[in-house]
């Protein structure tokens, strides 16, 4: 793709920003997209922050995820990490990754909104694939301590891909989130609960009566979705259903962040 | 928010509704697991398209985590995918009290089949493929095949209880896989009852009485099922000769010695009297199991040559340099002597045999401790129960059933010693977070000096 160079309108600069005197690389939007991403990536691996939520997920992963299922049931299974992954990190840890992504400086950026939006996500949801892949340490412990007997990869891998699914969705809808409000609380309660009833929306489903409504919230729990890919499958609808989440976050998470603009 | 933007985001999501609405109707996955555990086998796709109208299942779930409803519906989905007549509805356990009461559903988590008026239940034990096939098979098929079990003269009982010799777990094996059970007194009986689809004698301990051996050898002249186990070193030896006698019509026989596997890929590592197999010959039974080890632990052998018309298949066997120790000894002194036999010895073998318009089988165990509780799950490996199942299926005439193997868990068993459970709760619970600290603190620090 062809760069251009873009001479930044100083007049244009609110005054509360110093304007930049010198000429900015207009990248594509995908350089600018990766810019961001890369950006925010740092930013997160740079800021106590980023660690402490690695080692609060590390904590409770092992604690409760292996510790208790693994050692204490004499089981090679990885279902309690994953119910800390998805549990802990995705409905709890995500939000507080995308608080810092909040509208705050965004009209600092020379980017387009939608860039700005998928940078941003692009940005958490590498820290979030980086924490779910020092998981993988757990897989490679019980790899070698079964003996004789050889881990089913392929179900840890459509696992892994269902993992990611979940991450992405969490991801995008705490972008959302925190593209909904300045205020970091109210972002992190706000956030906590839309992932939270994506998650959980069938389990509230039994308090309905109507089939189609029941049926409904079935179809859009998170939750529900997930299991094909735990079970080892790898499902289109179940695809289809994550990717959409994700896109529709991330655009409705547009215009509002014009409008902060 | 310009009016553009807002116009791009609602055709965006209206597309993205549209794509979910199209892919919730169709259903293509990929199984990815090794072992195809989303991968129905043939003899449950035929279960399933056998159906001639519609199998009503009903899930009965408490809503929560953890209560197996996913894996259940996701099973019951491949069922569906097989045959349209499959049809699943999902209730509350908690507020359906009319399908509650109507089926008489004791516990939650609980699965109804009903089909043309009868009804079957699936617990969450039973709620894997094997459990579902079964069911729909009894359910078509609307028979339960009677296994008279021999009581009196010391055989094993399936009401045994103890986790090492008893036989609970093959009660449990037969219930769960659509069988009924009931003790006959064999010493008492001067014939097989004719509801006995099949007569289980497993290791006695005693003489049979002659009116008793006539009753089995006229049960199976006239197309009778048996399963025969026996031991090694019988306490009485006329109670060994009293087995063989109701061979004798079919060639066969057990030896009583005691097999010594020397070979250690065929023999358990700690115990050269536990035979190892994993190679089976040809039958419907072993289908399923090749290359999966099953033990059996203190056998004895089965001898001579089959009749003309009969058909005997060894379905397992000991290695070449395998022994047979004919007279007791101590368990010290069970080195090769002169006078022991040679192997390879068969420890496992099947008979079949021209009946009239019936046809007689027999499987042959040298030893009781082939289903005992110790030697199947979860004691054990799978192998011993997909054996025993499958012996008892074919016995059945249940040929269908016969190849539905118990698949592995998602879970393999494991065996951690106190020093590996130490060392993985070191690396675990103390590096790997503690590492996260660290990088932490170091961040802060850095932060802190340099602004």
């Amino acid at each position: 793709m062809r760069s251009e160079a873009v001479r930044v309108n100083a007049a244009a600069v609110p005054a509360r920003i110093a304007a930049p005197t010198q000429v900015l690389p207009r990248r594509s939007s995908i350089g600018t997209i990766g810019a961001i991403a890369r950006r925010e990536l740092v930013a997160l691996l740079r800021a106590p922050l980023g660690w402490g939520v690695a080692a609060v997920f590390l904590f409770f992963a092992s604690g409760f995820g292996f510790i208790g299922t693994v050692i204490a049931g004499q089981q090679a299974s990885f279902d309690g990490i994953y119910q800390v992954i998805n549990g802990l990190l995705t409905l709890a840890l995500v939000p507080v990754l995308t608080l810092r992504l909040r509208t705050e400086g965004a009209t600092r950026i020379p980017a387009r909104d939608y860039e700005l939006v998928a940078g941003r996500w692009l940005g958490a949801f590498a820290f979030y694939v980086l924490l779910i892949a020092m998981a993988l340490i757990y897989v490679l412990l019980l790899a070698i301590y079964v003996r004789g007997q050889s881990l089913d990869f392929g179900l840890i891998g459509a696992t892994y891909v269902g993992l990611l699914a979940v991450g992405a969705a969490a991801t995008a809808i705490g972008v959302l989130a925190s593209g909904v409000v300045n205020n970091r609380v109210v972002a992190y309660v706000l956030g906590l609960a839309l992932i939270g009833w994506v998650w959980y929306s069938t389990f509230v489903a039994g308090s309905f009566s109507g089939t189609a409504r029941i049926d409904f919230l079935d179809y859009v729990s998170a939750f529900n979705r997930y299991q094909s890919f735990s079970l080892g499958q790898l499902t289109l609808r179940d695809a289809v259903y994550f990717a959409s989440l994700t896109l529709g976050a991330l655009v409705l998470a547009t215009p509002l962040l014009r409008s902060k603009r | 928010m310009t009016r553009l933007s807002i116009v791009v985001a609602v055709v965006v999501l209206a597309l993205l509704v549209g794509a979910n609405v199209a892919a919730s109707r169709s259903m293509p996955a990929i199984d990815v697991t090794r072992d195809g555990l989303n991968t129905l086998t043939p003899q449950s796709v035929g279960a399933a398209k056998s159906l001639q109208s519609d199998a009503q299942v009903i899930g009965l779930f408490r809503p929560g985590t953890g209560n197996g409803q996913a894996e259940t519906e996701a099973l019951i989905a491949l069922y569906a995918a097989q045959s349209p007549h499959v049809v699943y509805r999902r209730e509350n356990f908690d507020t359906d009290r009319s399908d509650v009461k109507l089926y008489a559903i004791k516990q939650p988590n609980t699965v109804v089949i009903e089909y043309r008026g009868k009804t079957e239940q699936l617990t969450p034990p039973a709620q894997d493929e094997a459990g579902f096939t079964a069911a729909l098979l009894k359910l078509q098929s609307g028979r339960v095949p009677l296994v008279c079990w021999a009581v009196g003269d010391g055989e094993r009982g399936l009401k045994d209880v103890d986790q090492g010799a008893g036989y609970s777990s093959v009660a449990d094996i037969l219930t769960h896989d659509s069988f009924a059970t009931r003790d006959l007194v064999l010493a008492q009986a001067t014939s097989i009852p004719g509801d006995c689809d099949q007569l289980a004698i497993v290791d006695p301990t005693s003489v049979l009485p002659t009116p008793s051996l006539k009753a089995i050898d006229d049960y199976l002249a006239a197309g009778g099922k048996l399963l025969l186990a026996a031991e090694p070193w019988a306490k009485d030896p006329k109670s060994m000769d009293s087995l063989n006698a109701a061979l004798k019509p079919y060639g066969l026989a057990f030896s009583g010695a005691l097999v010594i596997e020397t070979d250690p890929a065929h023999r358990s590592s700690s115990d050269p009297t536990i035979v190892a197999v994993s190679g089976y010959g040809r039958s419907p039974i072993t289908d399923e199991i090749q290359g999966r080890v099953s033990f059996f632990p203190l056998t004895t052998a089965i001898t001579g040559a089959p009749g003309p018309a009969v058909i005997a298949t060894p379905i397992a066997t000991t290695s070449a340099t395998s022994y047979a120790i004919a007279q007791p000894r101590s368990v010290q002194d069970l080195g090769r002597k002169a006078g022991d036999a040679s192997g390879p010895f068969t420890v496992m073998e099947t008979l079949e045999q021209a009946a009239g318009a019936k046809r007689t089988r027999i499987v042959l165990l040298g030893t009781g401790g082939f289903a005992e509780n110790r030697t199947l799950p979860p004691s054990n490996s799978d192998a011993n129960l997909d054996l025993v199942l499958a012996s008892f299926q074919w016995l059945a005439e249940q040929d269908s059933l016969v190849s539905t193997p118990s698949k592995q868990g998602r879970a393999l068993p494991l065996a951690l010693s106190q020093q590996d459970q130490s060392i993985l709760i070191f690396i675990t619970s103390v590096l790997m977070p503690g590492l996260m600290v660290f990088g932490g603190v170091v961040t802060w620090w850095r932060r802190r000096v340099f602004s």
